[in-house]
């Protein structure tokens, strides 16, 4: 039999069925998910024990952390594979766009943990996240070990538990630049205490030549100080009613901490202000960071700042208090703000119980102190802090932990809503009228809950609350 | 001859199932990711579909929204429409004159043509980044020229009403691309054009005017319908110059339409008004570029 030679047009027809042969393979469409639905409100679900992974298996987790953070996770991680035999897909990711995508796709990791403890409580509303009370039953996890603040940033208004924090961080720790404070004639070791002090330190500090800034006593709107919660707090108040089904932005206290920072723009203009902030650095893990050098002498930031700059050469000479209070009411002194890197479990994950293992241990004091102490964030319970001051050798950070933590009245800056971040946007916007345009402070947050009180009413409203 | 006849050959039926065999790798692929979620975000845009609830049905409830409540629909399409028509005009002007500099016989030229091609390249999240510390109020080197002339530079991206000329400045970075297009029409104008009209007596701008202009623009008409539609769809710049202040840093003036509707759908989690909203510009788009085709007509010259 004459053997037939394959030619050119053969071999170019097989090679096209092979290749769309293996595209028509590599479809492979999501297995439908019946769409969960949140339970109504106070129902309570019996316990059930959560199932014990034998071993080995493996689960997807997405940390939204990155450097050092990420490789101080990291530790953890291995620690926990290595122990429990589940193999850890471990991807540090940045990217809220991506968490949705995967979640809305149905293919989500198994475990997530966001900074941005707003979304979690968006995802959640819409039903994306697990609800971890059974989990937290089953397993016997002690939650009054958990500081409040925690347990708080991953709950749903009270309905379900969806999130355990990984970390909690003070955010509202009064930094200051030593150098600057003493070059104005200031005592560094009595930094200001009151909002009334650090105007009237800030006045002595910045400079303006020829109507130019030069140099900003006080970093107003800056740092953490930009966050919608705090200054409210600050002055006594908030921005939320306590059960949070209602927007309070026109609080006295939140009109009266808008009217504080008002001053700044007005005796500086708002040109020149916007035009100093913007051309300064504000990065903690760089030397030229304006509180650093001291052209910005103090600012509101988190309890992470004390790991980073403790690691410059050479270290820069800065010193913390508290958050300030306003003189006319001295029981707020010692209020904080906090708020918490909660850790998620995604309704559709493949392998949940894995998930919540690693929360488990994650959770434990000899795991959660020497990864908190590297991050610069408290561990989440109490013997985890215990653990980490135990283990922490920088000064500055011990009295974070030791002082503001155990003694602060400590308020949490995420409120998980269904209208959480159309609210932190309405009242940035406001914010901004009142701050650069001279508006009314009262009228513009008026607006804002004119604005977003219905929408939360409605949304509440189809939740069942 | 139909298709129906032509089909009835039993050989042209087996050439046409192996053109379809090449060819499906990129029609599942059309099919899987381009057609699909085109008709799925059409769908999505008459209902409030979220995260992973099953979407319900609002009908136009989206659209009226859009229209009749929504006052940042209304600044992010006037911000966009702004980039639109100076940011197109300027690219052409720009991209035009650099390529008769760049289409001169002089020593060096191609260094020149390397030169100005080379940002067209960098991608644009470094390229935001370097503008936004060339344009930085104190000590970006923009305003330390201009402060050699006694003049005080603006604070450019946080200054709302300068913010969009700094996109605007920091696009002309980028005319690359138009560039070359425009140098290879002029290769394409023939010389005896310019002889015969300079035996005529026309001066340097006349020729340009009456012979340069009108044989490139059919090169300018793609480039218009091109840069449109790109300028439409702006987003990277306000997203990265926004920073941790948000996009549309500073006070919205940054807010383009595309950043407003990825902030209604990864940021309020509206999936079905974003839908709405990204059918809208479409449309937009659709009705500028039909606009341009149908009057091209009247300023597009493809021989004299």
């Amino acid at each position: 039999m004459e053997k037939r030679k394959l030619n050119r047009r053969d071999f170019l027809r097989l090679s096209a069925l092979t290749v769309t042969g293996a595209a028509l393979a590599a479809c492979n469409p999501p297995s439908p998910t019946a769409a969960p639905t949140l339970p109504p409100a106070a129902a309570t679900e019996a316990p059930t024990a959560v199932p014990q992974a034998a071993g080995g298996g493996t689960m997807v987790f997405w940390p939204e952390w990155g450097g050092k953070d990420a490789d101080a996770l990291k530790v953890q991680v291995d620690k926990f594979s290595s122990e429990s035999g589940i193999k850890v897909d471990y991807q540090p990711i940045r990217d809220h766009a991506r968490m949705i995508a995967s979640i809305s796709a149905g293919e989500p990791p198994d475990l997530l943990m966001t900074w941005d403890a707003n979304a979690v409580g968006s995802w959640g509303f819409e039903g994306a996240l697990k609800d971890l009370g059974p989990y937290i039953q089953g397993a016997k996890m002690d939650t009054t070990q958990f500081f409040d603040i925690g347990m708080v940033a991953g709950n749903l208004m009270g309905t379900k538990q969806i999130g355990i924090p990984l970390t909690n961080y003070i955010t509202s720790v009064l930094y200051f630049n030593k150098d600057a404070l003493t070059k104005a004639g200031l005592d560094p070791a009595k930094p200001p205490e009151t909002w009334e002090d650090v105007w009237a330190a800030s006045e002595k500090i910045t400079v303006m030549e020829n109507n130019q800034l030069k140099a900003l006593g006080f970093l107003v709107s800056q740092g953490q100080q930009g966050h919608p919660t705090l200054m409210a707090y600050a002055y006594g108040g908030s921005i939320w009613s306590d059960d949070f089904k209602q927007v309070t932005p026109d609080s006295d206290a939140n009109v009266e901490g808008l009217k504080w920072m008002q001053q700044f723009y007005t005796k500086y203009t708002n040109a020149e202000l916007q035009r100093w902030i913007s051309s300064v650095s504000q990065d903690v893990s760089v030397p030229t960071d304006v509180l650093y050098t001291g052209e910005g002498a103090m600012r509101i930031d988190g309890e992470w700042v004390p790991s980073f700059a403790e690691k410059l050469d050479p270290k820069p000479n800065i010193g913390m208090g508290w958050l300030p209070y306003p003189a006319a009411k001295p029981d707020v002194k010692g209020t904080m703000t906090a708020n918490s890197n909660p850790m998620v479990i995604p309704t559709a994950a493949k392998n949940p119980d894995a998930g919540f293992k690693f929360v488990e241990f994650i959770s434990k004091a000899e795991n959660s102190a020497p990864m908190c102490v590297l991050v610069g964030n408290a561990s989440p319970t109490k013997d985890g802090v215990a653990a980490q001051i135990a283990a922490t050798k920088s000064e500055m950070y011990k009295f974070i932990l030791q002082e503001m933590w155990t003694k602060g009245k400590i308020k949490s800056m995420t409120i998980n809503s269904p209208m959480g971040s159309q609210y932190m946007d309405a009242y940035g916007r406001a914010r901004d009228k009142i701050l650069q345009d001279g508006a009314d402070a009262l009228t513009e947050m008026k607006k804002v809950k004119d604005e977003i009180q219905p929408q939360l009413d409605e949304a509440l409203k189809k939740l069942g609350m | 001859m139909g298709l129906a006849a032509i089909l009835k050959s039993r050989k042209t039926r087996r050439d046409m199932m192996w053109g379809l065999i090449f060819i499906s790798p990129w029609i599942i692929g059309f099919l899987l990711f381009n057609l699909y979620p085109t008709l799925a975000s059409f769908y999505y845009g008459f209902t409030n579909k979220a995260l992973i609830k099953p979407p319900e049905w609002v009908g136009i409830a989206n659209y009226t929204k859009m229209f009749t409540k929504d006052d940042l629909f209304v600044k992010a399409i006037v911000n966009t429409i702004y980039m639109v028509v100076f940011g197109v005009s300027l690219n052409i002007i720009f991209a035009f004159f650099t390529a008769l500099l760049l289409n001169m016989e002089i020593k060096g030229l191609s260094v020149y043509r390397t030169i100005f091609y080379l940002p067209t390249i960098m991608p644009p999240v470094a390229g935001v980044l370097l503008w936004l510390w060339i344009l930085n109020p104190r000590y970006g080197i923009l305003n330390y020229f201009l402060s050699l002339i006694g003049i005080r530079g603006p604070a450019w991206f946080a200054d709302p009403l300068w913010s969009k000329p700094s996109v605007l400045l920091m696009g002309l970075w980028g005319i690359g691309g138009s560039t070359v297009l425009y140098l290879a029409a002029l290769k394409g104008v023939p010389v005896e054009y310019y002889e015969s009209a300079m035996l005529d007596g026309a001066n340097w701008l006349q020729r340009t005017l009456k012979i340069t202009i009108p044989l490139v623009s059919p090169v300018t008409l793609f480039i218009s319908i091109t840069s449109t539609i790109g300028a439409f769809q702006i987003f990277t710049q306000s997203f990265i110059a926004g920073g941790e202040n948000g996009a549309g840093w500073p006070r919205d003036s940054l807010l383009f339409y595309a950043v407003y509707v990825y902030q209604n759908a990864f940021r309020y989690l509206k999936m079905g008004y974003a839908s709405a909203m990204a059918w809208i510009l479409f449309l937009i788009i659709l009705a500028v570029t039909f606009v341009m085709l149908r009057s091209s007509a009247h300023f597009t010259h493809y021989e004299m």
